[in-house]
């Protein structure tokens, strides 16, 4: 009995071993990812979801008319400008299926909005 | 099995040590090989502390007494499931259940798909001090694989108090939540060491954070749970020092877990998210020093003077470590984080709630430190009981139930004060005219009457939260009622769920207040055939038998009940004299309706027909348990979904930080 508890742990030795060296003769040596920098961009739908929760409240009597006014105002203009943005990067990468898009940007801004408000009502989670 | 035991243990201690190693060498030399190598001595670390607890289960499951841990907590005759239960009996088992617990959140977290993260061997590196200093202690002061001079023919036996089914939940649970708080301390400082001032680390952890919680909440409701059952004093909470010292970090992480939103939305309180998180940590560290070195006199501590001190060292280093991280960084924190922009608004209402909290968490450490803060400086040991937690406790709890009813009124942006008040108006008239039924009742006692007043107005809030939101998400929406109510709080779990906790909550203060104020009790000596009257409860006592089960003697009081005057059946307190145990133990009776629980004890006898009975009506107790599980299930609700929470407008910075 006592030769199979040896056996047992030497395994037990021999497995954790083999966690810890296999790295070393894996093929390629990886670049670790370094300091990198988290995207702390603003992204179209954070901003649809600030203006779902902006709405939300207005319904809900927590904020006046005129400051969910401004506030959506605000928030149409920076959905517009990342619409801007978004439609320069499609520009630079294909130039001729760009063209005319940009000023039509800011007026898509408030369409947009309206259509992602609706998805996200109607999504889960 | 004795030497797969200690291979286990041992080679937890080198392994830990390797992984940290290899870490640093891999931060250093920027080798993913190292690194690579330091997450395998995480997996390694998992692989040999499953063995070893599996090991454990198996020795006290089969009763092998040449085992001093085996001989010390069972017996031949335990049932099997406080055979195996008794794994957290002991100070080595419970050791080994925490660097289990550790090793497998460990190998969660460098085995997700954030393994790749900057911050990851930092993390790694943290949790695996950790489990170090587990398995350190385990090789030398705490070995459960310990063997003893002479093999016994049977073992001491299992203390009777922890034969209950509360005692097979309440410790693994309560280690659950002490455990998964290393995961989100360790993230905290490892952003710290990285410089990274964003809130990257409060959203890859939240769910850690809430999962800790989850935890910290079933410990602490199980364990009273159990003390009402088992310890046959008639209530749930004595604010005793092992309590409290769960109850500390529950505290300070209920602050965190609010204050983390407004880090998340506004870029603020970064200082004072870090410095909880800490907190919380060191708490949970300190609550362990509590239960192993025997300092405080409790009905929990296990009392090993050298485990307590193993302990101290090791709070000392972390929190020094810690502090030391914390200066160093803190005017890169300060100069990044964003200042409160109004006194009415969202972050000052949470700022406050925080505030309580820690005020709350400060006066339970100073009430439970404080027989050996007036030893240290007057040489006398002066013991602070449960009045001056109820004296001092009970203003802070009602402010903090209070903040509650406010803090879900006020809008994330734009805050109005005329809004506000307008919203107030249907909470308030609840808890007005629950003042005025309480008072038309003719229920006494003007604190516990303001109490369930507030508490009332509180829950009117968060019921008038989700009829508001129901009503805008309909007219926005034009869905039905229902599907209004299911969206609402499926696309906002962490809101709702959030709503789902404080309504638990609600109910847990109704049961405490009532119970506390309102309870009656009745020591009475009777014959055979006489009756106790309490409230509307008549209890006729019947006989006095006696059986043996397991080998254990056990004494039955036999009492027919009836309330009103209407028969609602048998109730029978018992004492169970232990073949192994010195002192018997006391069975609690209870008969429960919603409304109160009669709870009866055998509490002695001249002779089988001359016994003295303690009888307690405890009103709305069982609304505490009610409160806890709906606390549980809002906190897997928000945990379940929970999307990270979007971005403000900012006064003073602008759109440029996001909360993603």
């Amino acid at each position: 009995m006592d030769y199979v508890f040896l056996i047992a742990g030497s395994l037990m030795i021999i497995t954790c071993f083999y966690f810890i060296i296999s790295p070393f003769f894996s093929a390629s040596e990886e670049q670790p990812a370094g300091k990198a920098e988290t995207d702390e961009r603003l992204t179209l739908e954070q901003v649809y979801s600030a203006v779902n929760e902006l709405e939300m409240d207005f319904l809900m009597k927590k904020i006046t008319h005129e400051d969910f006014e401004k506030l959506k105002e605000q928030y149409q203009l920076l959905a517009a400008e990342l619409l801007k943005e978004e439609t320069k990067h499609k520009k630079l990468k294909h130039p001729h299926a760009a063209v005319g898009k940009t000023k039509k940007a800011a007026d898509e801004a408030e369409a947009e909005i309206l259509r992602e408000l609706k998805k996200l009502r109607n999504q889960k989670g | 099995m004795y030497l797969i035991g200690n291979i286990a243990i041992y080679l937890g201690v080198v392994i830990s040590l390797y992984g940290i190693i290899a870490n640093i060498i891999g931060m250093k030399r920027k080798s993913s090989k190292w690194l690579e190598s330091g997450r395998g001595a995480v997996l390694s670390l998992a692989f040999i502390s499953s063995i070893a607890s599996f090991m454990l289960l198996y020795i006290l499951g089969t009763s092998q007494f040449q085992y001093k841990y085996v001989a010390s907590y069972t017996n031949e005759s335990l049932p099997m499931v406080y055979k195996l239960t008794a794994f957290w009996a002991g100070n080595a088992g419970s050791l080994l259940l925490w660097a289990f617990l550790l090793a497998l959140y460990a190998a969660m977290v460098v085995f997700s798909k954030e393994k790749k993260n900057p911050m990851m061997p930092y993390v790694s590196s943290i949790l695996m001090v950790n489990i170090l200093f587990f398995f350190t202690v385990m090789a030398l002061n705490a070995n459960p694989f310990e063997m003893t001079d002479r093999i016994p023919a049977d073992g001491k036996g299992l203390n009777p108090m922890l034969q209950n089914p509360g005692m097979i939940l309440h410790p693994v649970t309560l280690y659950m939540g002490y455990v998964g708080l290393a995961v989100p301390f360790a993230f905290g400082i490892a952003a710290l060491i990285l410089k990274k001032m964003d809130s990257e680390w409060i959203k890859l952890t939240r769910r850690w954070t809430l999962l800790a919680w989850l935890f910290l909440t079933l410990g602490n409701v199980i364990g009273g749970w159990w003390a009402y059952l088992e310890l046959g004093w008639g209530g749930y909470w004595a604010w005793d020092p092992v309590e409290n010292a769960s109850f500390l970090p529950w505290l300070t992480v209920s602050a965190f877990l609010h204050s983390v939103m407004i880090q998340e939305r506004k870029n603020m309180l970064k200082t004072w998210n870090v410095s909880l998180i800490i907190l919380s940590y060191i708490l949970t560290l300190f609550g362990t020093f509590l239960v192993r070195s025997g300092i405080l006199t409790s009905v929990h501590a296990f009392g090993d003077s050298n485990l307590g001190t193993y302990f101290l060292v090791f709070m000392a280093f972390m929190m020094l470590f810690s502090l030391y991280i914390v200066m160093t960084r803190y005017g890169l924190i300060k100069k990044d984080s964003s200042p409160i922009e109004a006194y009415f608004s969202k972050e000052s209402s949470f700022l406050l709630n925080n505030l309580i909290l820690v005020a709350a968490a400060f006066a339970v450490f100073w009430g439970t430190m404080y027989p050996l803060i007036s030893e240290t400086f007057t040489g006398t040991k002066v013991n602070v009981g449960a009045p001056y937690f109820n004296k001092v406790m009970a203003p802070i709890l009602l402010a903090l139930i209070v903040l509650m009813g406010i803090c879900p009124l006020i809008a994330w942006q734009k805050a109005v004060f005329e809004k506000f008040m307008k919203n107030t108006l249907w909470p308030l008239a609840m808890g007005v005219v629950t003042a005025i039924i309480l008072f038309a009742a003719g229920i006494d006692g003007i604190y516990a009457v303001v109490g369930l007043s507030a508490t009332s107005f509180m829950l009117g809030t968060h019921l008038l939260e989700f009829a508001r939101g129901i009503s805008a998400r309909r007219k926005a929406t034009k869905e039905n009622v229902l599907k209004a109510a299911f969206k609402l709080t499926m696309k906002n779990q962490r809101r709702y769920g959030g709503y789902i906790v404080h309504i638990g909550i609600a109910l847990i203060a109704v049961g405490v207040i009532a119970s506390h104020s309102y309870s009656t009790e009745v020591l009475k000596t009777v014959v055979a055939g006489n009756s106790i009257t309490i409230g509307e409860y008549s209890l006729k006592f019947n006989e006095l038998t006696e059986h043996t089960k397991n080998g254990n003697g056990i004494v039955v009081a036999d009492i027919d009940v009836t309330y009103k005057g209407k028969d609602i059946g048998k109730i029978k307190p018992e004492k169970i004299f232990y073949e192994t145990w010195p002192e018997p133990s006391t069975e609690v009776a209870i008969k429960t309706n919603w409304s109160q629980d009669l709870y009866v004890v055998l509490s002695s006898w001249e002779t089988k027909d001359k016994v003295t009975f303690m009888v307690k009506v405890n009103p709305f107790v069982s609304w505490i348990w009610a409160g806890g599980i709906i606390m549980v299930i809002g906190t897997a609700f928000a945990l379940a979904g929970g999307r990270p929470t979007s971005f403000r407008f900012q006064k003073n910075k602008g759109t440029a930080q996001t909360g993603r």
